[in-house]
């Protein structure tokens, strides 16, 4: 590391920590945790609220302030899906996973704190990854053409063999539901499909219908159902703290899921929710106990956790070196930074280095605060599931309907999300997985565009797909990943074989 | 004989049934899919492209389920098939309030949709008393309103015909 970088960075802290830079920080953070909590607004919006007050701020203050309100309403997007399984956006849906189901086995406490604690470890090594290997990274992000983008979705796609827990067929068609639903709307060239003719539908289904309806509603019906037959259980005590051996177990989750983040946050398009699924998709894949996953087990709440927050300052380094915005936030956070007369690119280093060594220090600093800040509101937090069950289910329905009405003020919406909440419900019963549904969503769009682009590249010729170096590193990784469990099956059966056979 | 057929025809396991809706559903999605034409020329694959290998692919794991279900069927799963008619209800009722809250949200408005949908949603879950009940639903309604129209600029709809009484009664 040069002594150049090091002064910038010394400088960059200096910055942050005067005492107007921290208490924008600081209220960045705040801000994004209410804001991230609450289902509908998402990071983007919460960018989006507070920029007319940003262009009133000099350029260290509002980039401090902006990359602060992100990182805490990605923190923030994770309390709704552990507490009430009402995921905010895509990226938070893996964490109502395992998240809920603790919450439900009287373990929410740990699971916030990890999902704090992941968060600030994946932000802080991001931002360290983002000072080291930013503009590297980024030029070898540009590398990525249609073809590597078609096979890192396929990659993608792949972790349906681990969130599949029962039937690996009704994994495989929940996900192809949510590749059709994908489908639904304008495509790229403008061709209308499958939309009837309602202008509702030209722009697709939201996330926020299919992820509220097919999670919270579903959920719902199901707490309804028990509450009315008295088999709804009562959670009597709540575990407050996370234990060293929770942390124990989970830190090299958080790590791997910081460093996958981080390299997913960087490929502009790819996505803090892509980022997720597939870093709880390595978990799976490299645990010991697989069938754990699902059922409230920690490293499920650890890695994607971290790996949104990482990816959150991965997006970030496309933005700032290539001027590249990955992500509809990154993208409202570029369009301040260029009004505020800083222009992005390859030189940012050198001719900005305030606004970047300050951003650098902003971002540890605003994940330090994120910690103190939300510790503390965890007991808070836990205390909401205490509340008699009628009224925490009326206040989910409430939440989840205005979450989702305040996405695109349309009422279709709120009938998509009934909608997908009926089809969750069955889905539960007849036991299909919903995480793939969500899963083939997510990428559907991005893989047929990328499907569509490489063809016309080629002029049509698919061998384009299966061409390139990256392109069939992905494709080995996904065949592995899919086909592990069943090696993993074949050889643990054989194991139980020769044990029967012994003890026989 | 007779009667044991006839009972077997009508005791299809969920599987088979969840089989089944996905094979006709598909067959519409991908018969739909037939007939997208092409707006670019350029654009070598067409729009109908995509949906259609989504359709082979949903229908091998479609038949392969269906396959499956017939040659390993279980006794547990008959019972899945249908959803008892107590438990239909219970699932009917909270959907049907939300439909009617989202279908008049717009017409009658955030403040009053919302204090309905919370007094009937309580009540269903047995909250006692409608006065009691009535008044929770005004504070948490106001609350909501607060928080997140004023506070978090969300824009919740005022009801259009509200507006359009309010219109007429200012008017007369």
């Amino acid at each position: 590391m040069s002594a150049q970088l090091w002064i910038h960075l010394a400088e960059g802290f200096a910055l942050a920590l005067q005492p107007e830079n921290l208490l924008f920080a600081a209220i960045g953070v705040f801000l994004g945790t209410v804001v991230g909590v609450l289902p509908g607004i998402g990071p983007a919006g919460a960018v989006a609220m507070v920029l007319p007050l940003v262009f009133k701020l000099n350029p260290v203050s509002s980039i401090i302030m902006l990359a602060s309100l992100y990182s805490g309403a990605m923190y923030g997007g994770s309390t709704t899906s552990i507490l009430l399984n009402v995921p905010g956006e895509s990226s938070s849906v893996v964490t109502c996973l395992d998240g809920y189901q603790m919450a439900k086995q009287g373990r929410a406490g740990p699971a916030l704190c990890i999902a704090a604690i992941g968060s600030y470890i994946a932000g802080t090594l991001g931002v360290v990854g983002l000072m080291l290997f930013g503009p590297g990274l980024a030029r070898l992000a540009l590398k990525f053409g249609p073809p590597e983008y078609f096979a890192l979705m396929l990659f993608g796609l792949s972790a349906v063999s681990s969130l599949a827990s029962g039937s690996l067929i009704k994994g495989v068609m929940a996900m192809i539901l949510g590749l059709i639903i994908s489908t639904v709307g304008m495509d790229t060239t403008g061709v209308l499909r499958f939309t009837f003719g309602r202008a509702d539908l030209f722009g697709g289904i939201e996330l926020l219908s299919l992820s509220i309806g097919l999670f919270a509603i579903s959920e719902i019906l199901v707490l309804i159902r028990e509450h009315h037959t008295g088999a709804a259980k009562e959670i009597l005590s709540h575990k407050l703290f996370l234990s060293f051996k929770d942390f124990l177990d989970s830190i090299g989750a958080i790590l791997r899921g910081s460093v996958v983040g981080f390299l997913i946050g960087i490929l502009p398009g790819a996505g803090a929710g892509i980022a997720s699924f597939i870093s709880y998709s390595l978990e799976i894949q490299i645990s010991r106990q697989p069938e754990k996953f699902g059922k409230g087990e920690i490293r499920g709440v650890a890695a994607p956790e971290s790996a949104n927050n990482a990816a959150s300052v991965g997006a970030l380094v496309t933005m700032l070196t290539l001027g590249i915005p990955g992500s509809a936030t990154t993208a409202i956070m570029l369009g301040a930074l260029m009004s505020l007369d800083v222009q992005t690119g390859p030189l940012i280093f050198s001719a900005h280095p305030d606004v970047v060594y300050g951003l650098v220090a902003a971002l540890y600093l605003g994940n330090i605060m994120l910690v103190i800040l939300n510790l503390p509101l965890v007991g808070i937090f836990v205390r909401l599931l205490r509340v008699p069950l009628k009224y925490l289910i009326t206040f989910i329905l409430m939440l989840s309907i205005i979450g989702v009405y305040s996405a695109n003020q349309n009422v279709v919406d709120l009938v998509f999300m009934c909608a997908f909440g009926v089809l969750g419900y069955l889905m539960r019963r007849h036991g299909y997985p919903l995480a793939p549904v969500i899963l083939g969503f997510v990428l559907g769009g991005r893989m047929e565009d990328a499907l569509r682009q490489s063809m016309i590249m080629s002029q049509g010729n698919p061998i384009i797909l299966f061409s390139r170096p990256i392109s069939i590193l992905f494709y080995i990784l996904a065949l592995f990943f899919i086909l592990l469990p069943f090696i993993l099956r074949y050889i643990t059966g054989k194991e139980a074989e020769e044990i029967i056979d012994q003890e026989g | 004989m007779s009667k044991q057929n006839k009972k077997k025809r009508i005791d299809w396991s969920g599987d088979q049934v969840s089989a089944a809706v996905s094979i006709i559903f598909l067959c519409c999605y991908g018969y739909m899919a037939l007939g997208m034409q092409v707006a670019l020329e350029v654009d070598v694959v067409g729009p109908g492209m995509f949906p259609k290998i989504l359709t082979v692919l949903g229908l091998v794991m479609s038949f392969a389920l269906l396959f499956k279900s017939i040659r390993f069927s279980k006794k547990d799963d008959e019972d899945k098939t249908s959803i008892a008619l107590k438990q239909r209800s219970h699932m009917a009722v909270p959907i049907g309030i939300l439909l009617i809250y989202a279908l008049s949200l717009e017409y009658l408005g955030f403040l009053l949709m919302n204090f309905l949908f919370l007094l009937l949603i309580l009540r269903y879950l047995g909250s006692s008393g409608w006065l009691r009940t009535a008044i929770v639903s005004i504070v948490v309604t106001a609350i909501t309103y607060g928080v997140f129209h004023s506070l978090l600029g969300v824009r919740l709809p005022v009801g259009t015909a509200l507006i359009w009484a309010w219109k007429t009664l200012a008017a007369l």
